[in-house]
């Protein structure tokens, strides 16, 4: 039987709900499981409700479903919160102090969410407190409740750890949750210590005894005090178990570390979420260490690393980078939507002046600052068409982390083969999930520095913008090559001075264009664009980003339900697939567009490059990325109601 | 002058007859080629305006790159290659309007640039309008009005934003100039140096007439200057002392070096205190790949996140 747990861990921010789901999540990965989980949290440091969703089965997961098998919470507001996210018969964790907290009286809740959820209890005839939506849980989904009293554990906790005060063994409120969800699910207790020894490692000892002391108070007390929940998974320790090594990462490191094996030597940012834990991490990380394999560069290298710099806003960002970019430095620089929109001149000066540089772009809800810290992929035509007048620019998007390692390394590329700009495109859903991953393969990475002069002497009639038939003027190097060029944000000639002569500006233009055409014949379109599931398939779903996940979890499901479903994924938007997005998608007779936006943004390009008007959308615009559950209920409202536009609402 | 000519370009300026901005253009040359610096290795860099097409006439690496960024350009050109010698040309709407905010950060770095300011309190090229060094009250020739808001003095908000070595020069006494600039590109650490320049054609009331009258020299009036910080706890009484002697709108108008700290360590130390091998081998030097396969590792990183 195939065994799956999904669960939602909830408490106020900075109560130890991240620490004790990266436990779960390794715990859970130890016991053999894949393991997917997402963590939703507000603009704000500590105190308002935070929650992760981690979802574990026998095969690859790559996205959460809208209910969940188990909901634990640190606090009232957590249950207030999720008591619905449960599915039929789902359990609820919490403490039976938490039942006379009434909502109104909830100090971190915002005010219209209370107004809503004591609205919804009232009109079902409930008392708007925790009481009232644990009854409704109970009566409307089966729920079974297990009130685990937590101060009674923490005493036991403080008693056997020798602690006088109990506000000191409150730190291990959260180990007592994940305990109970642990204890629930019959994951076996050495899991949950090679998954605190995985987090608290080697540095803090200590903490895992401490931590596991707790833990089998809370093991004894559920085992003793509560009849068994029904989804016991137990470890997965049988034939099906994972057998091959896979890293945890999340979106943030899963760049850096592309980044890093694509050569990046100079990073810059200005502290943004959810984009800044990327350079926080190469930071963390920026004494270069070299493959074995190249002892010899490892000796010169001794010592080098990877600049990474916090500049003072995100023009000084991208154009920081791209100064480095003009010495040879591999450069890129990691942003969100509103700083983005303040880069947008810098990327127009590296357009006109073929400058590789990248520019990570963790999409959030926007406009303005709008949902700092939610989902979105509202960004896309932004992207493909920030800044004034015309100029190549490679934009590409990843589906999921494994992609993202290697993508990095292609937009470090492609910005060195064709001069130009690369916006790599991803989201708030990417940067802030934990997937499991396989190690990225060096055989299948490889560095292409572009077009660069070859010759080591000086050259004095060396022109940085000499014109080619393909676009690509050989690159020198200031500070490397002896050859002098001048750049200017400005039309120029051939050797970067300003002109404004008309037959120079026909020629300079078609020539920063024609590496966009170059990029197109050369980059293969089915990196561009890749097909899931059967060619033939009657349905067709349409989408990018993270989007993926959702989709190719659903695929299954919707398989069994009987609906023939393939899916193309659309990674590179500039330049666009053309030909391969009109042949799979006429080959169905149902298409779908799925995508976290209000406009169904990728539907337009589709529209524009290929002339294909999609008449189903799926859409969402909440801040919440789209689950698996929501992509069998958008197929099965297309299929059989024909609805052209579903919108999706669901998370918290 | 045959050696300063090896560092032109055979570009023509196009900026208006009797523009501050030759008097410059010809000190830096006088400067680059007295130093003489690699011109492979010295760029260039401006910002926009008249001042900003600088890096064109020089024959050196030139980038002339946006309106207020190009000390990001010039720090981002450095740090990836610290053995660049980095010099950045902007006018005062430039570096201290659209750019301020850049030209104040860049003063808690110490990097080793260096930073001209062009100061001729209008906006040349969009026709003359008030600069952020135009004191209030003052109506120059294009102005509707006269100017409503008040100054900023670029020596002052240098010393205040950090940096280490500051000096003012005057765009029409080239020699003077032209060792003012040497000296700034010498120093190790960040430098400025503001130069009065007239603008002939927009300020008739900041004129080289009337410049003519109030320059005067720090060096000649107190023959005992001396802006060098011996030791650093010097550095605060230097700082005031170049504070009360840098008005701008006095009888007098003090030229030459007003401040100069060498015991800030540069940004590049800094880095190189974390990164040894930083200054040997800088990010625009590191050898990435050997055909084509990369040389980075990423397994310590992996390591502990595997399961």
């Amino acid at each position: 039987m195939a065994k799956e747990i999904e669960v939602i861990l909830g408490g106020p921010q900075g109560g130890g709900i991240e620490t004790a789901a990266q436990i779960f999540i390794r715990s859970l990965a130890r016991a053999g499981y894949y393991v997917y989980g997402k963590r939703e949290y507000f603009s704000n440091i500590m105190g308002r409700h935070s929650y992760f969703q981690v979802r574990a089965r026998d095969r690859p997961v790559r996205s959460v479903r809208s209910k969940v098998d188990i909901v634990a919470g640190l606090d009232a507001e957590s249950i207030a919160t999720h008591f619905d996210d449960i599915v039929d018969g789902g359990a609820i964790i919490y403490d039976p102090s938490f039942v006379n907290t009434k909502i109104v009286a909830m100090p971190m809740m915002e005010p219209d969410t209370k107004e809503h959820l004591i609205k919804r209890l009232k009109s079902e005839g409930y008392d708007p407190s925790v009481q009232g939506a644990l009854m409704y849980a109970e009566e409307k989904l089966n729920a079974k409740l297990y009130p685990l009293p937590y101060k009674q554990m923490l005493e036991e906790a403080a008693k056997k750890l020798n602690v006088q005060s109990l506000a000191i063994v409150q730190r291990f409120l959260n180990t007592v949750v994940l305990s109970a969800v642990a204890a629930l699910i019959g994951l076996p207790r050495e899991d949950l210590e090679s998954g605190l020894k995985d987090v608290f490692g080697a540095r803090k000892p200590k903490a895992v005894e401490q931590n596991l002391i707790v833990a089998d108070i809370v093991y004894d007390y559920v085992k003793s005090n509560f009849p068994p929940f029904h989804k016991v998974i137990g470890g997965n320790k049988d034939d099906n178990a994972r057998k091959e090594p896979m890293a945890i990462l999340n979106g943030n490191e899963a760049i850096a570390i592309g980044k890093i094996l694509g050569g990046l030597t100079f990073q810059t940012y200005y502290p943004i979420t959810p984009a800044a834990d990327e350079s926080f991490f190469l930071e963390a990380h920026e004494q270069l260490q070299i493959d074995p394999e190249f002892s010899e560069e490892a000796e010169i290298l001794k010592g080098a690393g990877i600049v990474v710099f916090q500049a003072e806003d995100e023009m000084a960002a991208i154009n920081m980078a791209t100064g480095a970019a003009l010495t040879g430095a591999r450069a890129a620089t990691a942003t969100s939507g509103p700083g983005f929109s303040l880069m947008v001149e810098g990327l127009g000066w590296a357009g006109i002046n073929e400058v590789p540089v990248v520019v990570t772009y963790y999409m959030r809800g926007g406009p303005s600052t709008g949902l700092p810290t939610r989902d979105s992929q509202s960004d896309l035509l932004f992207a493909l068409s920030a800044g004034h007048g015309e100029f190549p620019r490679i934009v590409l998007s990843s589906g999921d982390h494994e992609e993202a390692i290697y993508d990095a390394v292609k937009a470090l590329n492609w910005a060195e083969r064709y001069q130009t700009p690369v916006i790599h495109l991803v989201e708030k859903n990417l940067a802030n999930s934990w997937m499991m991953v396989k190690p990225p393969k060096r055989d299948l990475i490889s560095i292409d520095r572009g077009h660069l002069v070859s010759d080591e002497n000086e050259n004095k009639s060396y022109a940085r913008f000499e014109f080619q038939d393909n676009g690509v003027s050989p690159r020198a190097l200031i500070g490397v090559h002896k050859a002098l060029v001048w750049y200017t944000g400005d039309e120029h000639d051939e050797y970067g001075h300003i002109t404004e002569d008309p037959v120079t500006r026909y020629e300079m233009y078609k020539k920063r264009l024609k590496k966009l055409e170059l990029a197109d014949k050369e980059i293969p379109e089915s990196e561009r664009a890749i097909l899931y599931g059967d060619h033939d398939a009657d349905i067709a779903i349409v989408g990018w980003g993270s989007v993926k996940g959702a989709v190719l979890d659903a695929m299954d499901s919707l398989q069994s339900r009987g609906y023939n479903v393939k899916f193309l994924q659309i990674k590179v938007f500039s330049p666009f697939p053309r030909n391969i997005v009109r042949e799979v998608l006429s080959r169905s007779k149902i298409v779908i567009d799925i995508e976290n936006n209000y406009l169904g943004q990728a539907a337009r390009v589709i529209a524009m490059e290929t002339g294909i008007l999609i008449k189903h959308k799926a859409l969402k615009w909440t801040g919440r990325p789209i689950t698996e559950s929501e992509v069998v209920m958008a197929v099965e409202k297309v299929v059989k109601e024909g609805a052209e536009t579903v919108i999706l609402r669901d998370g918290k | 002058m045959a050696l300063m000519q090896t560092y032109k370009s055979n570009l023509n300026p196009d900026w208006c007859p009797g523009c501050g901005d030759y008097g410059i253009l010809n000190a830096a040359l006088m400067a680059f080629a007295e130093l003489k610096l690699d011109p492979y290795k010295t760029v260039v860099v401006g910002g926009i305006g008249c001042s900003g097409k600088i890096p064109h006439y020089f024959n050196v690496h030139g980038v002339h790159t946006l309106h207020g960024r190009a000390v990001t350009f010039a720090s981002g050109l450095k740090l990836a290659n610290p053995e660049l010698t980095v010099v950045v040309f902007g006018g005062d709407g430039d570096q201290l309007g659209i750019g301020v905010g850049h030209f104040v950060s860049v003063g808690r770095r110490n990097i080793d640039i260096t930073i001209i300011i062009h100061n001729n309190q209008v906006y040349g090229l969009t026709k003359g309008q008030a600069s952020p060094t135009l004191p209030r009250g003052i109506k120059t020739k294009a102005l509707p009005m006269p100017n409503m808001q008040d100054p900023i003095n670029p020596v002052r908000l240098a010393l205040a934003s950090g940096y280490t070595f500051v000096a003012r020069g005057y765009a029409y006494n080239v020699q003077h100039l032209k060792e003012v600039i040497k000296k700034a590109i010498q120093h190790k650490g960040l430098s400025v140096v503001e130069v009065l320049q007239p603008c002939p054609t927009y300020n008739d009331v900041y004129t080289k007439e009337v410049y003519a009258q109030k320059v005067a020299y720090l060096e000649k009036e107190f023959p005992d200057w001396d802006p060098v910080v011996k030791s650093p706890e010097e550095a605060s009484d230097k700082i005031k002392r170049a504070w009360d002697l840098s008005d701008l709108y006095g009888d007098k108008i003090y030229a030459g070096v007003f401040y100069q700290n060498p015991h800030v360590p540069t940004y590049e130390e800094r880095i190189a205190n974390r990164i040894p091998g930083y200054l040997k081998i800088p990010p625009a030097k590191v050898p990435i790949q050997v055909n084509g396969k990369p040389i980075a590792s990423v397994e310590h990183i992996l390591k502990p996140r595997m399961v």
